[in-house]
């Protein structure tokens, strides 16, 4: 049967969300089937607002940059880092090596527990109950590094311009510690990985369903993990210095295209993490962790990508005269790799659908902005709390 | 027919199965919980507190066109359930001819279709979120009929009813084909169950249809059925969280809740309860040959609760092949019971 043949018959609708047990973030999805086969889908995600940007304007740099973290309390780690290279860049600053190393293993082990998270929700959403509370079984020592490295579970705080904060300095010690817990995590991570990826009824739910092709991964943006898994090789860590110039790492990539593709591609990722942390800790450079002799003034305006654990993720600002950010902008991978499950989802089944717009890791706390796009004047700005007020009131 | 045997029968098993019925959702639970490394809810609390604690929640009207017939249903599952006990019992075993196997898969059958009244006379408040398309973005415009999530679920209990209870059924007929007769009491009585006097130390010269090799075969088949039919992990996708979230239930609240749990709590004994006259040989009767007939009762549950805590949901795609894989096993078991 033609596309066209199946969609004019998709007339009935299954509304899922805003709220939904299977969508732990607020984005509303209607999926159109015939019988329970998904043949159109829609997929709506601009129903939370934080206006995080908004507040960031006219704000010291130093506190903007503590702001970033908290645009996700998942990667709070790599929006911060991020946000933080761009003014060093943008400033000349000089940053020792040995703060990028630690750079790198915060953003290592945040790419480990989302990961893990991802695990779990997947395995709840197919309802395997006992592979789901494996899952964050082991990423509970995850967090637990984090906590040794930083002292935080959440928002670690690592980066500062200039280099890491002292407490986040790792010493002989923590080194030791942290390569420890380094090794029994690998231990239980291959473990679930051979038990997981080997299990005939889980793979037959997450194999054949959510196929992304390579050329509608590059159509609708699909970004990190979710890009890889439809053959395209591509990660922003081979352009980023600090982990290009220090650590040899392989890229995971499957030509499979579908959600098991999205799986295995995050479970070779997790394995490849513990590779660059173990990588870092052994040849950590002996320096200070951080260079104060700098000074706070006018910056161009900057652009800085990297990559998070979920893709793609894009920092942009100016510093006026006082240091004090103009313009940031955050772009988040959430952003168009749900778009891009809109077309994965169709051919599935009702109940595999979920799985598949769900095998994207969506994160919609760092995805809604309301910024107003103008086409008939040209022009883009963000909407002032005023004039959402004056909106409002001449809508009621 | 003894008539003080009979009102005996009829005052006590109920009630002892209703009892007993409240611990196996805590037992399953527990089981679960220690396979997934963790503690686990105190025993009672699921099954027993739970429906105390529903008892005493605020009472709501569903968004149904038959409110009182919706919240009705889960009583007459309660009801139809231990109906069906009475009838593997021996003091019901001449009422009205009904204690026959045939009686018995018809009822059950019943008791399947009361999902399918359930999804079609409620819809959730999370079925209805967001009724419009926003046309200001640019939704997507369809004539669409919307289905709400109750509806899907009554649409896949139509289907699990239509092929994925078969082997429950076959695995029902093969003690029957073994005995040469669709009586529950013939069924028993090969077995070695003596109908006019019972005591527990009889129970050790039974010889149980489980051990041959075609009560083997039709054993599994029932198991598997079983699933299907408590709509248990595999077999939940009548009311997967991913989607449908609790199904034909989802609007249940308060009492109402409470009964559909008990709904649930006593199909979960009586269909044991069915396995281990069938296929032991040793039917509920007043006595201390009760203790262990509820104590073989907690088998399947315990089974289900193993199965349930290594398996993913199953769509449709699994489902037909697995179910048709069961019931070419149940056939396999009619068939070595014929031979």
């Amino acid at each position: 049967m033609a596309d066209t043949d199946r969609k004019e018959r998709a007339e009935v609708e299954v509304p899922l969300g805003i709220v939904h047990s299977a969508l732990l973030e607020p984005f509303r999805t209607r999926l159109f089937v015939d019988d329970e086969m998904v043949v159109d889908a829609e997929i709506t995600y601009d129903t939370a607002h934080r206006g995080i940007e908004r507040i960031m304007e006219g704000m010291p740099v130093q506190k903007g940059l503590i702001l970033t973290e908290r645009i996700c309390g998942i990667c709070s780690h790599i929006h911060i880092w991020n946000g933080t290279r761009m003014v060093e860049r943008g400033l000349g600053i000089e940053v020792p090596q040995r703060a990028h190393y630690i750079r790198v293993i915060g953003a290592e082990l945040e790419r480990l527990h989302s990961h893990l998270l991802f695990f779990g929700h997947a395995f709840e959403i197919l309802g395997h109950e006992t592979f789901s509370m494996r899952a964050f079984m082991i990423r509970e020592p995850v967090q637990n590094m984090l906590f040794v490295l930083s002292g935080n579970r959440v928002h670690y705080t690592i980066p500062v311009l200039g280099g890491i904060r002292p407490r986040c300095d790792i010493d002989k010690q923590k080194k030791q510690t942290l390569l420890s817990m380094l090794a029994t995590l690998e231990e239980s991570l291959i473990q679930f990985r051979d038990r997981t990826l080997n299990d005939s009824l889980i793979v037959s739910r997450v194999r054949d369903i959510g196929y992304l092709s390579k050329e509608d991964a590059v159509k609708y943006g699909a970004l990190g993990p979710n890009m890889r898994a439809s053959g395209i090789a591509y990660d922003w860590r081979m352009d980023v210095s600090e982990y290009r110039d220090n650590f040899d790492f392989e890229i995971a990539v499957s030509d499979g295209g579908m959600v098991v593709d999205r799986v295995a591609v995050r479970v070779a990722e997790c394995i490849e993490s513990i590779s660059i942390i173990r990588q870092a800790l052994e040849t950590l450079p002996d320096e200070e962790p951080v260079n104060v002799s700098f000074e706070l003034g006018p910056m161009e305006y900057q652009v800085s990508y990297n990559e998070a654990a979920r893709g793609e993720i894009y920092d942009s600002c100016a510093l006026d005269d006082n240091g004090r950010i103009l313009s940031y902008q955050n772009r988040t991978p959430t952003m168009s790799s749900l778009s891009a499950m809109e077309v994965a989802c169709i051919g599935d089944h009702l109940t595999d659908a979920t799985i598949t717009i769900a095998s994207c890791d969506p994160c919609l706390t760092c995805t809604n902005r309301m910024t107003v796009i103008d086409e008939a004047r040209g022009r883009e700005y963000i909407l002032e709390p005023e004039e959402l007020r004056r909106l409002a009131r001449r809508r009621g | 027919m003894e008539w003080d045997t009979f009102a005996l029968t009829t005052a006590v098993i109920p009630v002892v199965f209703f009892a007993s019925s409240t611990y196996i959702p805590g037992i399953m639970r527990k089981i679960q919980a220690r396979i997934q490394l963790r503690i686990g809810p105190p025993i009672l609390t699921p099954g027993f507190w739970a429906i105390f604690k529903f008892i005493y929640k605020e009472r709501i009207t569903p968004v149904s066109p038959m409110p009182r017939l919706y919240h009705a249903l889960p009583v007459i599952g309660i009801f139809l359930m231990f109906f069906i006990l009475l009838l593997t019992t021996p003091a019901w075993s001449g009422v009205l001819g009904l204690a026959t196997l045939v009686a018995i898969a018809g009822l059950v059958k019943v008791e399947e279709a009361l999902y399918i009244f359930m999804g079609n006379l409620s819809q959730s408040i999370l079925s209805v979120r967001m009724p419009y398309p926003d046309r200001i973005k640019g939704a997507i415009m369809k004539g669409a009929t919307r289905r709400s999530f109750e509806q899907v679920a009554a649409l896949r209990t139509f289907k699990l009813i239509s092929i994925g209870s078969f082997p429950l059924y076959l695995g029902m007929f093969v003690p029957a084909v073994m005995a040469g007769s669709i009586s529950i009491m013939s069924v028993a009585a090969y077995q070695g169950f003596d109908t006019a006097a019972f005591g527990i130390r009889d129970i050790f010269s039974l010889s149980p249809l489980l051990f041959t090799a075609p009560g083997l075969v039709g054993a599994l088949a029932y198991v598997a059925g079983y699933l299907v039919v408590l709509n248990e992990y595999p077999f939940s996708i009548m009311h997967t969280k991913a989607d449908v979230i609790e199904g034909p239930s989802l609007e249940y609240a308060a009492r109402a809740r409470a009964a559909y749990y008990l709904m649930k709590e006593a199909t979960l004994i009586v269909m044991s309860s069915i396995f281990v006259t069938l296929y032991i040989g040793l039917p509920p009767v007043v006595g201390w040959a009760l203790v262990p007939h509820l104590l073989l009762c907690l088998a399947l549950p315990v089974a289900a609760a193993i199965i349930s805590a290594f398996t993913p949901v199953l769509t449709f795609k699994q489902v037909y092949p697995l179910s048709l894989g069961c019931t070419a096993l149940g056939v396999v078991g009619v068939i070595l019971a014929i031979l």
